[in-house]
């Protein structure tokens, strides 16, 4: 007999688009060693992922996941992780990851399917439909060519306007690399270009309807932890500030909170509706939808760099439409548009195709998303994405490496490329560390260290923050020593911190939980600044969670090393099938060398990175990981004690000896 | 005195916690199929509708019910199914003017309302106060006081 399962709905489901075959599989086969999440879809990837398989290839997987807590009272849990070999990454397309959140992955939970592993190419446009356990192939020929809001309403339209739908737009039909799959208005598997990996397979959509249950393990105290958990966090996640609402876009728009994805149980300081916003470009037209985080630099920010002048109606129609066509807002605002305004400033560029580069005008950014929507002229390029693009147009080379940190992903918390964040030295040594080591921006490592550390500090929360006497003893507590927190610790112990957010980012994408929100650091409400329930400390949070909803029997310290488990698998496959080593990681180093966006008032001047110091503090980051430290491979001794003996086997003869 | 549950729509941020929430704790199972409460989700509108047991004066349920059912016993509130004497008839259902009476697919139950004896979950967890336990009294100026007083933001819960 099948024994009983908790957290996860026990079953995996797998498509064979080009066969048009559905099977189906015991997610028990990955569950108890690999959480869920990025953990499964990184083992199914290291099984079934051949190297040398490129995104559009009929053999690439697109690994579409939940977790245990997805779909359950949990707070914060109802996202989904998507992995596949990315058209985005660069200079080689590699596996990695996105999120993306809505209420696309509970309805999955419900449905009773833990993630879909989808493979082959269908012969013609397709979509999928899911209910309640079945599952079926249908054509999508009529919706081929329409913006990802277009086709969840027809889909609504078929099959009911409570069914949640995955959506690709034009951009991703047209395997653009900054192409997203969307859910809702603006819930998206934003980077990587995924989009282009679903327009590959023919695949337009999945929609999905549940009416089935996540069984508990421990009902009663799962319900307990999460109403508990719910009221910690509410208020001040990532940052310490009670979120506000613009009374006058209240009463304007119709502004109001809302949760970027279900299970979210505070009022977000990104996130909000507009219900009703005047069209500018449309005037008969009142649009209605979500802004969270990087939408809201579409109408321009003055005083900072990202400063042209839209205003709020245009920006946020602009920000419609790249949602419809299911373009990458992060390329286009913090990579993509800065270089064209770039170029054009040093003379290198003087129209787009004979249309002014003018970025206060709202058709110029209609006409450049229906451009590289549609590749049509120099859209072609940049469709591309915004790191190709100058090799592809054969100017601004040099100019397009301030906007893009690494892997072609463009700035992200890091004190450099990205310019609208508030992050000073020595902070972004760790973001630089992190994206050493990692396949794409390394968002959810970088949310729980860097913006934690930067918006809790008093430099920058005078009145809601704690204070630095608080903040170090947090950090003597979490990572053994406040040189890791302290604003003028320079490179010392920056290791620590980057190693134990990477297994906090693989909880986060496992489980998963809300990167923003997790790991639970600090709080305004405790004596001593540090988040806690009774005597349960914010960083058990996931712990606990996962153990009350799957009834699994381990210890803290054992749930860990299943982090680390994927954290080193997700490594070894980037050395089996893409040949990274300790030479890729170094090419970061390169996008740090500028002097950072803002000056740490205790340090005075503007600093960039040392070479020699960071890369010793490589040297100590890999020896932390018990990774070789000359070419940045896990000893087989590390992969043996995480219990992937099989995996240092096929990686043997890369491997150097014991 | 008298308290209610009451929604303010316009606040509500679609994080459906109090449906899961409500699932949990009076089910034992994470599931909105096994709510009994329902948001009414258009992501195309914002518009985020609560469907939930208003505890009728006159409730339509009860006199559907041809078994008797449903009651408020001595001292209660909210009226609650006897599920030793209900015989799953569904006539609750069909009868509710507000469709605030759900039946649950796997469990083939119906549930409503039974404000978590007067403690309901789901107010408790409600991010904006989008639902809200409060005096019957307080409800005709609910919204206007909680956009002056700004406190539609942070409940600004203190912790032991």
């Amino acid at each position: 007999m099948r024994e009983e399962v908790h957290g996860w709905t026990g079953k995996i489901l797998r498509v064979d688009l080009s066969r048009r075959r559905v099977d189906f599989e015991d997610t028990l086969n990955y569950a108890h060693d690999y959480i869920g999440g990025r953990g499964i879809a990184t083992r199914i990837a290291w099984n079934e992922l051949k190297p040398g398989c490129g995104p559009y290839d009929e053999d690439n997987l697109l690994l579409i996941f939940t977790g245990p807590l997805t779909g359950t009272s949990a707070p914060f849990s109802g996202r989904t992780t998507l992995c596949t070999v990315a058209p985005q990454a660069y200079p080689t397309p590699w596996f990695t990851r996105a999120s993306l959140g809505g209420h696309w992955g509970p309805e999955l939970k419900y449905a009773g399917f833990d993630g879909l592993v989808l493979r082959g190419i269908a012969d013609a446009p397709v979509y999928l439909w899911i209910e309640d356990g079945k599952v079926t192939i249908h054509d999508a020929r009529d919706l081929w060519g329409l913006g990802t809001y277009d086709t969840q309403l027809k889909l609504f339209e078929r099959h009911g306007k409570d069914v949640r739908v995955l959506a690709i737009g034009q951009a991703g039909e047209n395997l653009s690399r900054i192409s997203i799959i969307n859910t809702e208005t603006e819930s998206a598997a934003g980077q990587g270009g995924f989009g282009a990996v679903m327009g590959a397979k023919n695949l337009k959509a999945i929609a999905v309807r549940g009416r089935g249950r996540v069984t508990i393990a421990r009902p009663a105290e799962f319900s307990q932890l999460c109403r508990a958990i719910a009221k910690e966090a509410h208020g001040s996640h990532g940052w310490p500030h009670d979120p506000q609402l613009d009374p006058d876009k209240v009463a304007r728009y119709g502004q109001k909170f809302q949760a970027c994805t279900q299970q979210c149980t505070t009022p977000c300081r990104d996130a909000r509706y507009y219900t009703r916003v005047p069209g500018v470009m449309c005037r008969n037209k009142v649009y209605a939808g979500q802004v969270d985080c990087i939408a809201a630099l579409f109408p321009g920010i003055k005083g900072t760099y990202y400063d042209w002048d839209l205003g709020f109606e245009a920006g946020f129609e602009v920000g419609r439409l790249s949602n419809d066509y299911g373009l990458n807002q992060w390329d286009i605002i913090i990579g993509v548009v800065p270089w064209l305004r770039a170029c054009r400033d040093a003379g290198l560029l003087r129209d787009l195709d004979g249309m002014a580069i003018d970025l206060d005008n709202p058709y110029f950014w209609a006409e450049l998303f229906r451009k590289i929507a549609y590749r049509e002229g120099i859209g072609d390029a940049l469709a591309e994405g915004g790191r190709r693009a100058p090799e592809i147009l054969g100017f601004g080379q040099d100019l397009v490496k301030q906007f893009y940190t690494a892997w072609g992903y463009a700035g992200h918390w890091d004190g450099h490329a990205d310019k609208i964040n508030f992050i000073f030295y020595p902070y972004w040594i760790v973001a630089a560390l992190q994206w050493a080591m990692d396949s794409r921006d390394p968002i959810s490592s970088g949310h729980g260290y860097v913006q934690s550390m930067m918006c809790w500090n008093p430099v920058r929360s005078p009145d809601f923050g704690i204070s630095w006497e608080q903040i170090s003893a947090v950090g003597e507590q979490l990572y053994g020593t406040a040189d890791a927190v302290d604003p003028q610790s320079g490179y010392a112990a920056k290791e620590i911190p980057a190693v134990w957010h990477g297994h906090r980012s693989v909880m986060k994408d496992s489980l998963p939980l809300d990167d923003q929100v997790f790991p639970r650091l600090f709080s305004r409400y405790t004596p001593d600044g540090r988040s806690r329930v009774g005597d349960m400390l914010g960083t058990s949070f996931e712990y606990n969670l996962f153990t009350t909803a799957t009834g699994v029997d381990i210890t803290e310290p054992q749930f860990e090393t299943l982090a680390e488990r994927v954290l080193n698998l997700d490594r070894a496959l980037a050395i089996r099938n893409y040949g990274r080593s300790r030479e890729d990681d170094e090419t970061v180093i390169a996008a740090f060398e500028y002097p950072e966006n803002e000056v740490n008032p205790f340090v005075g001047e503007p600093k960039a990175i040392d070479r020699g110091r960071f890369l010793e503090l490589m040297d100590a980051y890999y020896h932390r990981r018990g990774w070789d430290v000359e070419t940045g491979y896990p000893t087989r001794e590390t992969l043996v004690r995480l219990d992937l003996e099989d995996v240092a086997q096929q990686l043997s003869p890369q491997l150097p000896p014991f | 005195m008298k308290k209610l549950l009451f929604a303010d729509p316009e606040s509500c941020t679609g994080c459906l916690s109090c449906v899961v929430f409500c699932a949990q704790h009076n089910e034992g199972v994470s599931s909105p199929a096994s709510a009994r409460i329902y948001i009414d989700l258009d992501p195309f509108t914002g518009r985020y509708v609560s469907q939930y047991c208003m505890q009728c004066k006159k409730a339509a349920c009860v006199e559907a019910c041809p078994v008797g059912a449903i009651s408020k016993l001595p001292g209660q509130d909210y009226w609650s199914v006897d599920y030793e004497t209900c015989i799953g008839c569904k006539a609750c259902v069909n009868a509710c003017p507000l469709g605030a009476m759900f039946v649950d697919p796997t469990a083939d139950k119906v549930l409503k309302c039974e404000t978590c004896q007067d403690n309901p979950v789901c107010a408790e967890v409600c991010p904006t106060h989008a639902l809200l336990w409060g005096d019957a009294a307080d409800r005709a100026n609910y919204r206007k006081n909680k956009i002056r007083k700004q406190d539609n933001t942070a409940k600004g819960i203190q912790l032991q």
